[in-house]
This record gives structure tokens, sequence and C-alpha cells, in this order.
């Protein structure tokens, strides 16, 4: 985990903020899908609008789980080279992958920006009605965020202080 | 296409680049080369939200966590001691069957050799077991339970090969059965080896005492009823593995959190952020590899593969020996829920040209994977466990070596003796 102590307030608050989206959205996850399966056995009923919705919000979690990765270097890696490159070589390889990732997550945010865009123009309804430009925002919004982060990542480390323990 | 855009990205591979982003990125470059809008990648992530199963995962693996927190490796241990620990070799042999039990529950994401290799490991050493034997047990045990359900593996199989549509189609109820021999015979063998390790120990078990057993009955009797709500409930029909997962999450939440208490409700939401960093993981990497995997099947990449594999190997038997090699390889080398999303899609389809069963290579593929993880020399539970008991690699590679040929038996009876594999689900 990252040192707290010498993150910035406002740093430590968006922190916070992701975690409690995270947790309310896993807990109200559980607590819907416990309902549905109360009211489908014993009920013979159910909300229809339920299952859709559980899909997306795994969809949700799933990004936003993958952009609270990202803050601190867990995504799932190769490390084959990491273990014997000199700490002088890995600082910059470090920087390099880190580039190379914040570029991909913005040409992803960008492009499914599109789609969400096209989505948004064509009005298309997803789960419970909502708009399925809605729905798919997250795709966008998390890839935009995570190649944020990757790009401080890169360019405000001077290597050596990732975390990269599990 | 030229090989310049694939060479680049191996590189940045090996230098430690995100997996989802190496994925991403060829399935950029690949729409452009099809003259395909790259939005479409946008449509691929969204599709994520189209899978019923995939709510399964976050809740397995929330209750994992929870299980993992608190205390109920203490109690799992204790149970399968009273209730095992009698036998010639008990003690390994319960320490066998408990990692077993939790990592099918937990998936094998190195939890096992952290959480309950602080409390084997001890008990090994005081009953005379020798140093290297515990070490090795308890890396070995890391990835031990991956063929049992739920474990996450095997669920991500099914949903990966039933995106695939090859071949018969398979139900992940169906993977739950084909696993159970198969795991079992795993257990089976390393317990022989764990009895016939200790013939030489004083006094390596236990007497059996009805009283311990209801005493740790008692104990434990909150997560008892667990693994029979749950392998029950989706083996009777009565669950859809979703609605089992959901069940299973707020059980263990009642149970660990409200009524025994052992995670406060300050650490609740640390221990949620943190299982959903691996949920978020593995599923940014499955939608990426949804988009690269239709491009690659478009591009028939695997009936061209199959072309050039049949016209060098044409017996299946042949086929499978390189396989095994082959997965044993990649599982050193590669995640073993990024290996499943990556390259499950290109050697299902040739196996199903040589007829193998999706169910049978699933169970193949797995238990390669299985051993891939403590195969030196970077085999990533060969690390946790080197940092969990600071040790040297060197001494872990020494210490799982018996551990390996044994599984690796086993994996190659898996492999030749499909009926292994493949007699429950056709029987049930």
């Amino acid at each position: 985990m990252s040192d707290t102590s010498l993150e910035h307030p406002l740093l430590r608050g968006l922190h916070r903020l992701e975690d409690i989206v995270l947790a309310s959205l896993l807990g109200s996850m559980i607590l819907l899908a416990c309902t549905q399966i109360l009211l489908r056995n014993v009920f013979d009923g159910g909300f229809t609008w339920a299952d859709p919705l559980l899909r997306v919000m795994v969809l949700w979690l799933g990004m936003l789980g993958a952009l609270a990765a990202a803050r601190g270097n867990r995504h799932i890696v190769i490390d084959i080279l990491s273990p014997v490159l000199p700490k002088s070589v890995l600082t910059w390889t470090n920087k390099i992958t880190g580039l190379f990732t914040a570029i991909v997550c913005a040409a992803v945010a960008w492009y499914s920006g599109q789609f969400v865009i096209s989505e948004w123009d064509y009005g298309g309804r997803g789960a419970a009605g909502l708009p399925t430009a809605v729905l798919a925002s997250i795709v966008p919004f998390a890839f935009g965020l995570m190649a944020v982060r990757f790009a401080l990542q890169t360019f405000l480390s001077s290597g050596g202080n990732q975390d990269t323990a599990k | 296409m030229s090989f310049t855009v694939p060479l680049l990205l191996l590189i940045l591979a090996l230098l430690g680049a995100p997996l989802f982003a190496l994925i991403a990125a060829s399935a950029i470059f690949g729409y452009q080369g099809a003259e395909i809008s790259p939005s479409v990648i946008g449509i691929e992530l969204y599709r994520l939200a189209e899978m019923p199963v995939l709510l399964a995962i976050p809740l397995f693996t929330f209750a994992g966590y929870l299980l993992g927190e608190s205390d109920a490796p203490k109690r799992l241990v204790r149970l399968t001691n009273a209730l095992l620990g009698w036998m010639p070799g008990g003690l390994a042999i319960v320490s066998l069957t408990a990692c077993a039990l939790f990592t099918a529950l937990t998936g094998a994401s190195g939890v096992t050799i952290v959480a309950m290799g602080a409390l084997i490991y001890p008990a090994l050493k005081e009953a005379g077991y020798p140093e290297r034997f515990n070490l090795g047990l308890i890396t070995t045990s890391g990835s031990l339970g991956l063929l049992f359900a739920p474990s996450l593996p095997l669920i991500l199989y099914g949903v990966v090969a039933q995106q695939l549509n090859v071949g018969p189609s398979i139900s992940i109820d169906d993977l739950f059965l084909a696993g159970v021999i198969p795991g079992l015979t795993m257990l089976f063998l390393l317990s022989i080896y764990a009895a016939f390790k200790s013939r030489n120990l004083p006094r390596n078990h236990s007497e059996f005492e009805w009283a311990k057993v209801s005493a740790a009955i008692r104990e434990s009797i909150w997560e008892i009823p667990l693994p029979i709500v749950i392998l029950g409930g989706i083996y009777g029909g009565i669950f859809a593995i979703s609605e089992a997962a959901a069940v299973t999450a707020m059980y263990v939440f009642i149970v660990e959190v409200i009524i025994k208490r052992e995670i406060t409700w300050r650490r609740l939401p640390e221990v949620m952020r943190e299982s959903m960093l691996l949920v978020g993981g593995i599923l940014v990497i499955l939608g990426a590899s949804l988009a690269s995997t239709n491009l690659m099947l478009d591009a028939e990449l695997p009936q061209q593969l199959f072309e050039i594999i049949r016209s060098k190997i044409d017996s299946k038997w042949t086929f499978l020996l390189l396989l095994n090699f082959f997965l044993l390889a990649l599982g050193m080398l590669l995640d073993i829920f990024a290996a499943l999303v990556i390259v499950v899609p290109i050697i299902l389809p040739i196996a199903v040209g040589y007829n193998i069963h999706p169910l049978h290579l699933g169970i193949v593929f797995l238990a390669n994977m299985q051993i891939g993880y403590f195969t030196p020399p970077v085999g990533m539970n060969l690390f946790i466990a080197s940092y969990r008991f600071n040790r040297p690699v060197l001494e872990l590679y020494r210490a799982t070596m018996p551990y390996f040929f044994i599984l690796f038996a086993a994996v190659l009876l898996i492999t030749y003796w499909p009926a292994m594999s493949l007699y429950l689900p056709n029987r049930y």
C-alpha cells in the first residue's frame, strides 16, 4: 500500500472517496443479489431490472477496481526482468512502461468515449431502462483517470519508490 | 501484419508493462490493420456487463478475502487436525487438505501461503518434520485446490470457453464436476508422500478423540455449513453459480463481521478494496482480451495454427504431451488469470481439432498452471514463500523438487486418462 502520510490531503480525500464508492458498490451488489434470490425462491418473483443492473454493476466494480489497482501499481504483469535488472536501469524501464500504459489507457478512453457518444446519439437503453451511454460511461471515465494516474506516476516518480510487493 | 508491433509489445511485456495495456494495444493495432473503427473496443469492454456468470467473480473473491482476514484459517486447521490428525503423517495431510479447501475458496493468489503458512509451518516444525519438507509442502499447497469448486480459475476458464463456442458446449457446473477426481488424485498422491516421509518421526500423529472432534466442530460451527451450502447448492441445481456466490458473500459477511466480529466495521472497507483490486485486475484483462480474441478469430488464426501443427503432429497424444510442456512454461511466466484469457482462445480451437473435450482441456490447462506456480526459476509462489519465510529462493527450488515430480506425474495421468475429468460430468 502507498504511504498515506506523504500524500497531499486532497489526494488522500480522493483515495478515500474511491474506497467508499468501491465498498458501497460491492455492498449494494451483495444486497441486491441476495434480495433477488429471496424473491425468486420464496415469492416466485423478483425485479426484472435487477439482473441486468447487477451485470452492469460488475462492469463498474471491475473498472473502479482497475483504477484503484493503478494507484499502487498492482496490475497483473509478467515480472521476469525486474528482479535481475539493476536499479538504475529499472528506473528507466519503469518510466517507459508507465508512459506506454498511460498512452494505451488514454487511447482506450478516447475510443470508448466515441462509443459512448454514438450510443448517446442513438439513444439505446440498457439495464433498468437507463441509457446505455450512461451505463457504459464508466469505461472512458476509468481509463481516462488511469491514463492520468500512470502518467503522473511516470513523471513524478524518481524510481524505486513504487510499490511492487504483493 | 508486420512483426515490429508484436516484438515491441513483447519487449514491453518483459519489462513489466501491465498485461491489460499490452492486450488493449494489440487490439487497437489489430483494428487499424483490419480497417475497423477502434471505437469497437468500447463495445467489447461493455460486454463485461453482459455475462451473467461474471457476477460470481467479485462475490467469491470478497468472501475469500474476508475468510482469509478472519480467524477461519485457524479453525479450519484445528478441525481438519481433529478429523485427520490420527493418520500416519497426519499433520502433513491435514495441512494439504486444509490448504486445498482454502485455495478453492480464495483462488490461488498467494493468500494461502501467507494465511495458512503462518499456522502450519510452526506446527510442522514442532512435530519434527524436516525443514525442507515443510517449506516445500507450504509452497506447493499455495496452488493446490485450484481444481475444486468454486475456484475462480475454473469459473474463468468456463467463461472464456463459452465465449469461444467451439466443440461440445460446456457449463461451469460440468467443470466443477470435472475437477473433482483429478484434484483428489493430486491430494491423494501428495498425502502418500507425506505419510512416507514421516515414517521415521517419533510421533507425528495424534490419537483420534471424539472430544477433540466435537470441540473443533463446535468452534467452526458457523463455517461448516459453507461448503455444504455452496457445493450442495450448485451441484444440487438449487443455485446458479452467481447466486451461490451472492449467498456465500452474504453469509461470510454475517458470520465474520456481525456474529464473530473478527473483522471490524472500520477494517471492512479496506478488505473490500483489497479484494476489488484483484477483481479489477482480472476483469480489465478479460475485457481487453474479448476484443483481441474476436480479432484473432476473425483472422482465423487458431485454424491456421491448427493446420501448421497438424502437418507436423498427427497424434492427439503427442499434441497433449507438447501442450503439457508449453503450459508448464506458461504457468511459470504468466499469472493464471492472464494465461486463461490470453492462451485459452488460441489453444481451445486447436485442441477441439484434435478431438480433445473442452472439459478435459480445461482440467489439463489448470493442472499445469498449478505446477507452474512453483516451477523454478520464476514460479510466483516460490517468491511469495521466499518473502514470507525469509528464505533464499534457491532453497525453495530444492524444497519443492519432490512435490514437483509427484504433481507432474499426476498431470500426466490427468492428461492421458481423459475419463478422470469426464467421468463425473458424463454421469450427472
